[in-house]
Formats: C-alpha cells, structure tokens, sequence
C-alpha cells in the first residue's frame, strides 16, 4: 500500500494544482494509486508520516524536497517501511543521487519498478539524513574522528559525505560517498591562493572539497567537530546544527526505492 | 644505494589522503591505501600502501604493507613488503621489511633488519650493463 505525503511548499513551480493533478494522474496510469496527504500549517509533516505508520503503510512515498525526504526518514528511522521520493524542485540532491531524476514521470515509473535498496542513514543531534554535511571557512577547525584521533586545521571547507551527486565532484580520485559502506566520509581542503580559487570555483560552490588541491579525505562511524564553536554544518543549504556537534552512520537502515541511474 | 627509484605507486586514489594543512594527533588506522602530506603525532597502521609525502612529518612508529618515504619519519618503520626511502625521505628510526630501496641523498639514522631468504642466501644483485 503506497502512502502518498505531498509538501507543496517545496514546489518551485507556479501551478501546483496542476501538477498534483497530473501527479495523480500517473500514478493511476502506473498503478500505484494510493492515499494521499497534504503538507498545511496544521497538519505537518511529522503528523502526516504517523499517521501512513498508523496506518500500516508499506511504501511512503514523499512528494516534495530534501528537507521533506530528511523529517519523514527522521520519524521512520526504526520502522519497517521503504521510503519514496518525488522531487518538487530541481534543487533536490537526493533525487539525483537515488537516479530519480526531477521529473514527475521519470519519478513515478521508478516507483512503478520498484528497485529497493538498503542504504545507510547518519545522523547529527536529532536530524537524519543521508546526503551531506557541510562547513565552510573553519578556522582552528578540530574534530575527532571514532574517539581515536584528533584533526585539527584551518579549512577552507568540509563535508561529511554519507552519499553525494557525484556530477560536479569528478576528480582523479575514487569518489568518496558509498552510502552502503557502514562509513562516512571527511573531506577537507586547506585555504587557497586567489587564482586557485578562481580556477576551482564550480567544485568549491559545489562542496567537492575533496577535488581540491591539497585536500584531505578520511573515513569513520563517528565525527565529533569540536572547534571552531559556533560553526554552522550545513545539510542542501539550510543550517542543521552548529558545533560543537556529534555525526554518526546508521549502517543500512533505510529502505529506498532507487532509479536505474543512482549514483552508488 | 640507488640514484633514482621510480615508483609506481599512483597516490591519487589513496583512500585515507591527509592533506598538508592537517596536524592529526593519535593513530591513525585503516584498511586501504594512506597518503600523508601533513603532520601526525602518532601511530600509522595500515594493511596495504602507505605513501608518506615530502611535506609530511611524522612522530611515531609506521607500519604497512608496503611503505614509500619522500618526508621525515621520527620512529620505527616495518613495511610487510618492499620500503623505499626517496632522495627528500628522512627516516630516523629502525627500518623492518622484507626488501628495501634507498635513494641517493635520503637520510636514515637506524638499524635495519630483514628477514632471511627461504634457502638462507641474500639474493645476488644483478651486474648492470
């Protein structure tokens, strides 16, 4: 039984009636009707995903953006349900990174063949999610990762990889993000002249820290960012913790349906 | 002692890569290929190729399957297979590994001890031409 949450406040578009109609038209053409739920002020998305647990949902599928897929993955965590997704907006990272794609077809008919996958989730404080964190400008930066050592240095920027869109991260190097590892990845650059950072400009708005000349890259379960106090960690551009701050995997707990051209 | 030791080890896709803006204080320990540029106050452990940098420094004991000095190591090196000191290497400390290579110009202050062959002979050097 599919379980549909839409959040049409991730909808970037200007006509959303008309997109939910065509939306729901598709799933009829696919056969994977189902109910459907909308995202208002009084009934949030916390309160929607409660009530597909309630009622025995076997696939939720979430209709709406990165922010929406992070709080129904944070309420789902323990329960045995496969999650979906459908992108509203182009800006969605998870959507490329399952091989979904942006648009309502291409979405729809990869819940029609429904391609399951058993990925890792991390978390940071109460948030769950399972792309990327990251920082930038970190100054007397340190974290520890497993308890066992201590990093410390002045950063142009970093990340915590769990899985990440891999189009603007092309490097020489074996990609980092493997979401079915039991890993996380750390990648960090050091501060750049002028004209290297002109020269790597697409990579450092994309956060491809690791693609950077003299970067860093290690790997751990548990990243304790220590210092500098304060420093915003960012999930799709939107400020999920500040530091000091604790990030932990959660080795294959999520179950997802994917697209042919998933990233991992 | 050798002029020059070509190395084939392509660093790029090391798994653990420490960059030269990192100082990391512990030990670091992995399952695949290290690449250090920076400074590490502590143990190095890893099963596979452990590349140690021109710019790294290290003050601890290393050890690694096989092992590559372009940098300064401040303990004991044990490589499971062949260690190679380049000409930029320093090494003060004890080497232990199954074949060695130094190049002209590195610096190494330590003993170093390998095991004997199976048939108790230390392999001939081939003459050049």
């Amino acid at each position: 039984m599919y379980y549909y949450l839409i959040d049409p406040k991730q909808y970037e578009g200007k006509n959303f009636e008309f997109t939910q109609t065509q939306l729901l038209s598709l799933l009829t053409e696919y056969h994977v009707g189902g109910e459907a739920a909308r995202v208002t002020a009084l009934r949030t998305v916390e309160d929607l995903t409660a009530t597909a647990l309630s009622h025995g949902t076997k696939t939720l599928v979430v209709v709406g953006g990165d922010e929406t897929f992070g709080r129904v993955m944070t309420v789902c965590r323990d329960k045995e349900i496969t999650l979906a997704f459908v992108a509203l907006n182009t800006r969605s990272e998870i959507a490329k990174i399952l091989g979904i794609g942006h648009g309502l077809e291409g979405a729809v008919a990869a819940i029609a063949k429904r391609l399951v996958e058993t990925i890792d989730m991390a978390r940071i404080d109460n948030t769950h999610f399972i792309s990327n964190i990251y920082f930038e400008q970190a100054q007397g930066c340190e974290f520890v990762l497993d308890g066992s050592f201590h990093v410390r240095g002045d950063f142009l920027g970093g990340a915590i990889i769990n899985m990440r869109s891999t189009d603007a991260c092309r490097s020489a190097r074996a990609l980092p993000g493997n979401p079915k590892d039991g890993v996380l990845d750390v990648a960090m650059a050091g501060r750049l002249s002028r004209l290297q950072s002109w020269m790597h400009r697409k990579k450092i708005e994309a956060h491809c820290y690791d693609a950077l000349p003299g970067s860093s890259i290690m790997h751990g379960r548990k990243i304790e960012i220590k210092a500098p106090v304060g420093l915003k960690l960012m999930l799709s551009g939107v400020p999920v913790a500040t530091a000091p701050a604790v990030i932990e995997v959660v080795p294959e707990k999520l179950r997802v349906v994917v697209g042919k051209s998933r990233q991992f | 002692m050798v002029k020059n030791i070509e190395t084939n080890e392509d660093t790029s896709y090391a798994e653990t890569v420490v960059g030269p803006s990192v100082k990391i204080e512990g030990d670091l320990v992995s399952d695949g290929d290290i690449k250090i540029d920076g400074l590490v106050n502590g143990k190095v452990k890893t099963s596979k190729n452990l590349f140690i940098g021109p710019s790294a420094k290290i003050e601890a004991d290393v050890q690694a399957g096989s092992v590559t000095v372009a940098g300064s190591v401040n303990g004991n090196v044990k490589a499971g297979d062949l260690l190679v000191i380049l000409q930029t290497g320093k090494v003060i400390g004890d080497l232990e590994c199954r074949s060695v290579a130094i190049e002209e110009g590195a610096y190494f202050s330590g003993k170093c001890s390998m095991p004997t062959p199976a048939n108790g002979k230390a392999k001939p050097v081939p003459e050049e031409d």
